[in-house]
């Protein structure tokens, strides 16, 4: 067990693109920190890095505070988990497991105990002979795992694990990855492009796009406090509803109408220049059905009436889908994730909003509804720089 | 568990099953019709050109069939196999053929992998590489034999004069062979490498990275990781050339023409069919080398679990 810490690292390739870019992560002995963004934006690239399968460019790389950048993969005590398993399918789950030993040269009478420990731990005893074409993707996926912990390395590496696992199975291995980890408190250094995975399992959350990396720290306050539009609208699900807005005489004139601004945002937005066009970020929870919300409550809100277009009932909640006239919202950031999500090719005009509503809410598909929405949860970004200008980054 | 569902699923009611079979058996019987005429042009052909000359042979071979005594064709049974195999000649041919083999097809196996993985890794003029690599493969033998044979010949020859110092190698039994065996690898390493860079592309990235995490260096990725994937891939290369090497004939007839004892089992027959015109005595040397061949893929298919060609297990066993 160690720690690792990433500083200014950065790797370019031959032909001069650049993949990672100055990247400055300090992971504590112990913590489970996940690498998150959209395909290629370099967390693959950075996490082989950290096992040594790419070179450095520049920057150094410390395990345990030695710089490692110059060591070979098997040098440098750490495991890896793939995406694709990586089994040997030529040996028997048990060899598989045993591989990393054989080559470390253990006598066998510890081989033999390390394989049966880590087969217990992960369920795997009445498969240890069989080979790796015989078993189903989640038992593959913990033989992978088991390859990684009989070794009791310094680190665990993880790319996208549970990416080629069906949903239901992979939220199950979620919870066992994550009981894994604090079973046996290693360092862990996971990749995943899904911002569930990273809300859910993650110590720490690092965001990166196009090479470097966007914000830093734990789930809830990713969310909560998202430093930019990027960040804003990767995490969350539903993502976030950005809205183009106008900020006139302290007043944020959007299509929902009005929004009077308190005091802490007119703070901020004093103190960080804001320009005159600028994005409304409303998570689709801060909205509510306004006939549930009392008097008190609604004086602090924004009300506002629309068509209902779709309503999706979950049961414990209700998601009430609106479009709105007037602009989208745009920015290379909004772009990007868009892009990444494939809903570019959804067509669609207007802005269009999604809303969680309680269950008790009697809004109705293909009728006005009246929604209220709390007016000091409201982030206000930058649709230029992509900052979020309502963030004090405290 | 899926021995239960099996056993359970395996076993209906009899009843159901007899009445399902008449319910399936009419489209089955048309299936299969359409599938056997579809098949049925290949056959004729294959039986025409392959089957018949085969089995034709076998008949010759029973026969005492001398073209310079025509009229005293008659049916000997097994006497001209007797004839054969207790022939030094032959002995020796054949010993000569294994040797030629085995040695070539060792050295092929060794410089093709070698070939294959720098074709493999190379990542600048790939194209140029593969290539130029392929050249000697794209030659016709005879051609490249005479090359061979003018190079190693004294007072004309370069490779004469700068390596074997003016001697007449071609004419001594085991320098000629190893020119022989030179000529051959040289001939077909390249083939050798494209069968078995097919096989390195069968081997996944992430299972050599895995390799290099679990602490393997880049011998023992090779040998236990890299090897043991595309060792099917190994067999039907080593199938092949095996069976190409054992019936070599045009490198030899073009280097040496058989003198000093250098015959492979080919020669022989061609030397009894076609230039002795015994019909008899050659086509049992075709036939045995026939049996022989048989025998190789054979061995390489049960034993080593070769799979066939065009059977595709999906790369595993």
């Amino acid at each position: 067990m160690a720690e690792i810490v990433l500083d200014k690292v950065s790797k370019q390739y031959p032909d001069g693109a650049v993949a990672v870019r100055d990247v400055d992560i300090d992971i504590a002995d112990g913590e489970f920190i996940i690498l998150v963004g959209p395909s290629g934006c370099g967390k693959s690239t950075t996490l082989n890095m950290i096992a040594g399968l790419e070179d450095i460019t520049s920057g150094e790389l410390r395990i345990g505070g030695e710089r490692v950048n110059e060591r070979a993969p098997k040098d440098r005590d750490i495991a890896m988990v793939f995406q694709s398993y990586a089994l040997y399918p030529h040996m028997t789950v048990k060899e598989n497991m045993a591989f990393p030993l054989r080559l470390a040269k253990v006598d066998d009478a510890t081989v033999e105990k390390k394989v049966r420990d880590a087969a217990e731990i992960l369920d795997l005893t009445q498969h240890l002979d069989r080979k790796p074409s015989n078993l189903s993707g989640g038992q593959r996926q913990r033989v992978a795992m088991g390859r990684a912990i009989v070794r009791s390395p310094k680190a665990f590496l993880m790319d996208e694990p549970l990416s080629n696992l069906d949903a239901k199975l992979r939220v199950q291995m979620r919870t066992s990855v994550s009981r894994l980890q604090k079973q046996l408190g290693t360092t862990t250094v996971y990749v995943t492009h899904d911002q569930t995975e990273a809300m859910t399992l993650g110590d720490r959350v690092v965001v990166m796009r196009g090479g470097a990396v966007q914000q830093m720290g734990a789930p809830q306050y990713l969310y909560d406090h998202p430093a930019n539009l990027f960040v804003a609208g990767f995490i969350g699900s539903p993502s976030m509803n950005f809205v183009p807005a106008g900020l006139e005489n302290g007043t944020l004139r959007s299509p929902l109408g009005d929004v009077p601004l308190t005091d802490r945002v007119r703070g901020l937005l004093e103190g960080a220049d804001a320009p005159r066009e600028v994005i409304m970020g409303l998570r689709p929870e801060h909205f509510e059905d306004a006939r549930l919300v009392d008097e008190s409550a609604q004086s602090h809100g924004v009300t506002f009436t629309s068509h209902v277009d779709v309503l999706e009932s979950m049961g414990s909640d209700k998601f009430a889908y609106f479009s709105l006239s007037g602009e989208q919202a745009t920015s290379a950031e909004l772009a990007e994730l868009a892009a990444d999500a494939g809903s570019a090719d959804v067509p669609g005009e207007g802005v269009s909003l999604v809303t969680r509503l309680s269950a008790a809410s009697t809004a109705t598909e293909g009728e006005q509804a009246e929604i209220w929405f709390d007016a000091d949860k409201v982030q206000l970004f930058d649709p230029h720089t992509g900052r979020n200008l309502t963030y004090s980054g405290d | 568990m899926s021995h239960a569902v099996t056993q359970e699923t395996g076993t209906p009611p009899p009843k159901r099953d007899a009445k399902a079979k008449a319910a399936i058996s009419e489209g089955k019987k048309a299936e299969r019709r359409l599938g056997l005429l579809l098949c049925a042009p290949a056959v004729i052909v294959m039986a025409a050109v392959a089957g018949w000359p085969i089995i034709y042979s076998v008949w010759l071979s029973l026969q005492r069939y001398d073209l310079k005594f025509p009229d005293r064709q008659e049916f000997v049974g097994l006497d001209n196999y007797v004839t054969v195999l207790s022939s030094p000649y032959w002995w020796n041919a054949m010993w000569i053929t294994v040797v030629i083999t085995v040695v070539s097809v060792v050295i092929e196996l060794v410089l093709g992998m070698v070939l294959a993985l720098v074709m493999h890794r190379t990542l600048v003029g790939r194209g140029i590489v593969r290539t130029s690599t392929l050249i000697p493969y794209g030659i016709v033998t005879v051609v490249a034999a005479f090359s061979w044979r003018y190079a190693w010949t004294p007072g004309t020859g370069y490779l004469a004069e700068t390596i074997a110092g003016g001697e007449p190698v071609l004419t001594q039994k085991i320098p000629a062979l190893l020119v022989v065996v030179l000529a051959e690898i040289w001939k077909t390493t390249p083939f050798m490498a494209l069968l078995l860079m097919a096989g390195l592309a069968l081997v996944p990235d992430d299972l050599l990275k895995a390799a290099a995490m679990d602490g393997a260096n880049a011998w023992q990725r090779f040998t236990k990781v890299m090897v043991p994937v595309m060792k099917p891939a190994i067999l039907v290369a080593l199938l092949f050339r095996t069976l190409d090497a054992f019936r070599i004939f045009d490198n030899l007839f073009v280097l040496t023409g058989g003198s000093q004892g250098t015959t492979s089992v080919s020669m022989v027959t061609y030397n009894n069919l076609i230039k002795g015109l015994n019909l008899g005595i050659g086509s049992t040397m075709s036939v045995l080398i026939f049996i022989a061949v048989a025998v190789i893929a054979f061995i390489f298919i049960k034993l080593f679990g070769t799979a066939a060609p065009g059977s595709d297990n999906g790369g595993r066993r």
